[in-house]
């Protein structure tokens, strides 16, 4: 496992977000929808599992005319394999459920 | 086509994240961009708003661990990655973190009360105890909070502590107005400074306390004051206090001074109000301890004590007047005006406190019961002549048990405080020392103006200060206050006594050998001294800004070679 992380209920939502679609990458506005979290919570999760290891980002290559271009995330190899072994933990110990299904 | 104008919300909450990411920390920056590039993508301008108020949460984290990484590294570093290899400027080893703490700890061990009182003693004791601008200040603040508290006891304390002699009068007088039985008030600043003379003062203290001897010899020396003021100024606080001994009473203000002693001679009782000034000045500063010290010494001082030479030639002058008057056949009156003089002396050491009054009392009682004595071994009176002698030799032995008790133990006082002071000085002076160095390295290290690569030694040694600087200075601050202990301990006795107790050894005793710091201390606090330290950091912000400016132009101008 990469290092070690403080793992929240928010953390595991977005875990179960990005396993959605592992391979594909998905935007920051994206992601808050998908979880229902806030900016302000949702950047420091991002930013704590990037520095672990567990997360990818690159930016956009062809951004919309007249507009930055957007950052994207999604889970490393070794990132995904984590995430399952701590939302299954987190469901076993009733930490946690899932809300889009079985994961 | 122009892209539209975004909603108004939308537009303020994107140019406030705009903004943010300007100084957004450098490390984590791309963060704040992936904020403001999705906020772009809101429809909503309320969901915008929402998004950009979370982003400040993400911007104001960011900076605290930004902060975070910088307390972690030691003083000068930067998050940015060192070079490789050994061409680098070099670091200290602690961290900005250790530093902290340990200049936090100096900090709140010389904020404490105890220390922050140490440090106004020993400060005002460099600047020789003289009052400076700031202890002014606090003082007419005082008198404004007294005097709307209508607080006479406390105007009398401000107007002893006040060196500014209108403004000292002013207190004294609504001091009086509210309570008339601090009359008294009037001596304490009688000729202070020497050159002034407050005569409604001495006008109403007569008037409240004619039967004392001490106002009359006040109103005698006020007669000669034409006199004291054509004199060089005293050479120091003791001798402004004594005045000068061999100055004689011109002819023209003779009479005066004379009718003056004369009453004083004949007054009931002797009594320089020295107990009330200090009760009042023990008062006054346990009350309102934020009386700077300097103004506290000002009233330690500030009763006024007889010119003892004067006195002893008036006493001369009654005694040569006895003698001729028994030449010319009248005893009685020759006998009664010794005994006057005897008498004079002795009320004079019964209601004379201070030493300096003992001294002077003694004296007088000494010359006037001498001269009895001749007078009536002279007259062939073996008896009054042997009680004469008698009471010479109690007055001789009195002075005696004076000298030894008062004067050798505040002779002893002085060697054992003395020993201290040397201590406390040499601490406060390496503290301070060190701490402008400390100070000078950090600040150098962290604004990194000097090019270090290139002055290796100047590098090692502010890395050595900044590492060893800090635990120094709490070393040096804790022996300076372990040091200033007994004065801490001086002072709160002081403060702390219920009345004034004359056994008691005297403050001044005990503090005084503070005042004898190093010169070249004292010359940090007089103003040409403080001129130079201006004049030395004026340079040196003008050498780090020229040093500043030349290195932009020199960069610029490489670069535009270079491109």
């Amino acid at each position: 496992m990469g290092l070690r992380l403080r793992i929240s209920r928010q953390t595991l939502n977005l875990l179960e977000a990005l396993l959605l679609q592992p391979s594909s990458w998905h935007h920051g506005y994206v992601l808050s929808q998908t979880t229902g979290l806030a900016s302000g919570t949702l950047y420091p999760i991002l930013m704590r599992l990037e520095k672990s290891g567990w997360l990818e980002t690159r930016w956009e290559d062809t951004p919309a005319p007249g507009r930055p271009p957007r950052h994207l995330y999604r889970l490393s190899g070794n990132g995904r394999e984590w995430a399952r072994e701590e939302l299954r933990a987190a469901q076993e110990i009733k930490f946690w459920k899932p809300a889009q299904g079985k994961v | 086509m122009p892209s539209p104008r975004p909603p108004l919300a939308k537009a303020v909450a994107l140019k406030s994240l705009e903004l943010a990411v300007r100084f957004w920390p450098e490390e984590s920056r791309h963060w704040g961009q992936a904020l403001l590039a999705e906020t772009h993508e809101i429809a909503q301008p309320l969901d915008a708003l929402f998004w950009v108020l979370g982003g400040a949460t993400v911007f104001l984290r960011s900076h605290l661990s930004h902060l975070f990484m910088l307390l972690k590294l030691p003083p000068g570093r930067t998050t940015a990655p060192l070079p490789t290899g050994n061409s680098g400027p070099r670091f200290p080893h602690n961290s900005r973190l250790v530093t902290a703490i340990v200049l936090l700890a100096i900090s709140a061990l010389l904020l404490l009360p105890s220390g922050r009182e140490a440090t106004r003693i020993v400060s005002s004791s460099w600047n020789d105890f003289n009052a400076t601008r700031s202890d002014v200040r606090v003082v007419e603040r005082l008198a404004a909070k007294a005097e709307q508290d209508r607080d006479a006891r406390q105007l009398a304390f401000l107007s002893q502590c006040e060196p500014d002699p209108d403004l000292s009068e002013k207190f004294a007088n609504r001091a009086v107005a509210l309570d008339p039985t601090l009359f008294w008030i009037y001596a304490s600043r009688f000729r202070r400074p020497e050159t002034h003379v407050n005569r409604e003062g001495l006008r109403r203290l007569q008037e409240s306390d004619p039967d004392n001897a001490y106002v009359h010899i006040l109103a005698a020396e006020a007669a000669m004051t034409p006199d004291f003021i054509r004199l060089p100024a005293a050479p120091d606080k003791l001798a402004a206090r004594i005045g000068p001994i061999d100055a004689s009473p011109s002819h023209e203000y003779w009479p005066e001074w004379y009718r003056q002693m004369e009453q004083a001679l004949h007054a009931s009782h002797y009594d320089s109000y020295s107990q009330r000034h200090r009760e009042l000045s023990r008062e006054g500063w346990l009350k309102t301890p934020e009386v700077p010290f300097s103004l506290v010494v000002y009233s330690f001082w500030s009763p006024f004590l007889p010119n003892l030479g004067q006195i002893k030639r008036y006493v001369d002058k009654k005694i040569s007047e006895a003698q001729e008057e028994a030449a010319a056949g009248h005893s009685q009156q020759a006998e009664q005006t010794l005994q006057d003089v005897a008498l004079f002396g002795q009320r004079m050491t019964d209601g004379g406190h201070t030493d300096f009054e003992q001294l002077g009392a003694f004296e007088v009682a000494r010359r006037g019961q001498e001269a009895l004595r001749n007078f009536y071994i002279q007259s062939g009176r073996q008896d009054e002549a042997r009680a004469a002698a008698a009471r010479l030799q109690q007055i001789e032995m009195a002075k005696e048990d004076w000298r030894n008790k008062g004067i050798a133990r505040g002779q002893s006082t002085w060697g054992v405080f003395r020993k201290r002071a040397v201590l406390v000085q040499w601490t406060a002076c390496f503290a301070l020392m060190i701490a402008a160095l400390t100070l000078l390295s950090l600040v150098l290290l962290e604004f990194r103006t000097i090019p270090w690569r290139r002055f290796r030694r100047a590098n090692w040694l502010a890395c050595r200060l900044a590492d060893f600087g800090p635990p120094a200075i709490l070393v040096l601050a804790s022996a300076f206050l372990y040091a200033y202990r007994p004065f801490a301990l001086a002072v709160e006795t002081y403060r702390s006594t219920v009345a004034y107790n004359a056994d008691a050894p005297d403050l001044i005793w005990q503090l005084g050998p503070l005042g004898l710091a190093h010169p070249s201390i004292r010359y940090l606090f007089q103003p040409s001294g403080q001129a130079a330290l201006w004049l030395l950091f004026t340079i040196a912000l003008s050498v780090c800004a020229a040093a500043i400016v030349i290195r932009a132009i020199w960069h610029h101008v490489a670069h535009a070679r270079h491109a």
